[in-house]
């Protein structure tokens, strides 16, 4: 089924993606969510070694039962059927970026400050979407809240910078960063927040840039914060458990991580509360407060 | 050729394996093994041995020379060395020729 309205063309990490919707609120509110992503042209033979593509459509209107679905590759999106239409698709994404991407992926936040990347690996749930809110809301910007990719030559990390996606537990902390959503479009999105990077911060988006700092995110309700150093071999094995098939690319993986590790503070940050988080790991950094949300 | 641990003795020549992909990261490694997809930590006593695992001259010369690196009795270094070079056969991480003598 191909769509009747605006076809977006992404580069996710080396893999394209084309995202089309049929209603032009849906699709202008996913030409927001992933304006960073967004390529220059709809050229499939741009490859430069990428991965194999896909293409999403969003079928159906707002304003007309039943509502929206989604399609993948020409089939209905079978996978998230427990989750509304957009965060189907955009869980889907990232899962095509997982499979086809041919780069290394670590699952990771990352945020930028002196031109040195800030690395958060953990897994799901694991609290690095809402730490590098807070780190982008206290100045740094923004490379990735999913996967951190450091590139197999230079360990340079590119960005993956899709609107950071906070989930419902982590909105009191970051109230100040909730989203507007257009009218119709607040149940395909019930439950997690898809917070545009500009609308932390104008320009907020980082370059690519490499690693300095690696920190091992640990949320626990009520905790004192401690920001402590760990050893950098633990920090590579922690690494190496984050990280997307590493199997599949095992050596050419370890080094890569290794040289990451080699070149970074590595700590392990145990905190219940965002801020307290935020302005610790800001001063292991010679972070400046930054004057607060923009607009 | 893979090694029996209880085979291994002074006089034995082992060294790694030529697929390992291993890094060194402030004085301690990790061993990948691609066949058993299997990550190794070694610490930095054994990441001091696995470095001079080449397959050059036996464990009792390499023993030696740790022994004198490290200002340890040669004796206590050399029963630790066979011990780990055990063990990282076990962990099938070396190999040996077939006649214990050097490694090809």
């Amino acid at each position: 089924m191909s769509a009747r309205g605006t076809v977006l063309t992404l580069r996710a990490l080396a893999s394209p993606v084309r995202v089309a919707a049929d209603d032009p609120t849906v699709a202008g509110h996913l030409a927001r969510l992933f304006r960073h992503l967004r390529t220059g042209s709809d050229a499939d033979d741009d490859n430069d070694g990428a991965g194999r593509g896909v293409s999403f459509v969003v079928h159906g209107s707002l304003s007309d039962p039943p509502g929206v679905s989604v399609w993948c590759d020409g089939e209905p999106l079978t996978a998230h059927r427990s989750l509304p239409a957009l965060r189907a698709l955009i869980r889907a994404i990232d899962e095509h970026v997982i499979a086809d991407s041919p780069r290394l992926l670590v699952h990771a936040g990352a945020v930028a400050h002196g031109g040195r990347a800030l690395v958060v690996p953990a897994r799901s749930g694991g609290g690095k979407s809402t730490l590098v809110a807070g780190l982008v809301r206290a100045g740094c910007s923004y490379l990735t809240d999913e996967f951190a990719s450091p590139d197999w030559e230079t360990g340079v990390i590119a960005p993956y910078p899709r609107a950071l996606s906070i989930d419902e537990g982590s909105w009191p902390a970051l109230a100040d960063l909730a989203p507007t959503v257009p009218d119709g479009l607040a149940p395909l999105l019930a439950g997690q927040w898809q917070i545009d990077p500009d609308d932390i911060r104008p320009g907020a988006v980082a370059e690519p840039c490499r690693v300095g700092t690696v920190v091992f995110p640990r949320y626990s309700p009520g905790s004192a914060t401690l920001l402590e150093p760990i050893q950098r071999v633990d920090a590579l094995r922690a690494m190496i458990d984050c990280t997307f098939h590493f199997h599949r690319h095992g050596g050419r993986a370890l080094h890569v991580l290794g040289d990451v590790v080699a070149a970074s503070d590595c700590f392990r940050l145990t905190y219940g509360d965002l801020d307290a988080a935020c302005r610790a790991v800001a001063a292991a950094l010679g972070l400046e407060p930054a004057a607060g949300k923009a607009g | 050729m893979a090694v029996d641990p209880n085979t291994i003795a002074g006089g034995t020549t082992v060294r790694r394996r030529d697929d390992l992909a291993f890094v060194e990261v402030d004085g301690e490694t990790i061993v990948w093994d691609p066949v058993e997809e299997l990550l190794h930590h070694l610490d930095p006593v054994a990441t001091a041995v696995w470095r001079e695992l080449d397959g050059s001259r036996p464990l009792s010369a390499l023993a030696a020379g740790l022994a004198t690196s490290f200002e340890a009795p040669v004796d206590t270094v050399a029963a630790d060395v066979v011990q780990l070079a055990r063990k990282l056969a076990g962990d099938g991480l070396v190999v040996c020729d077939e006649s214990g003598g050097p490694a090809k």
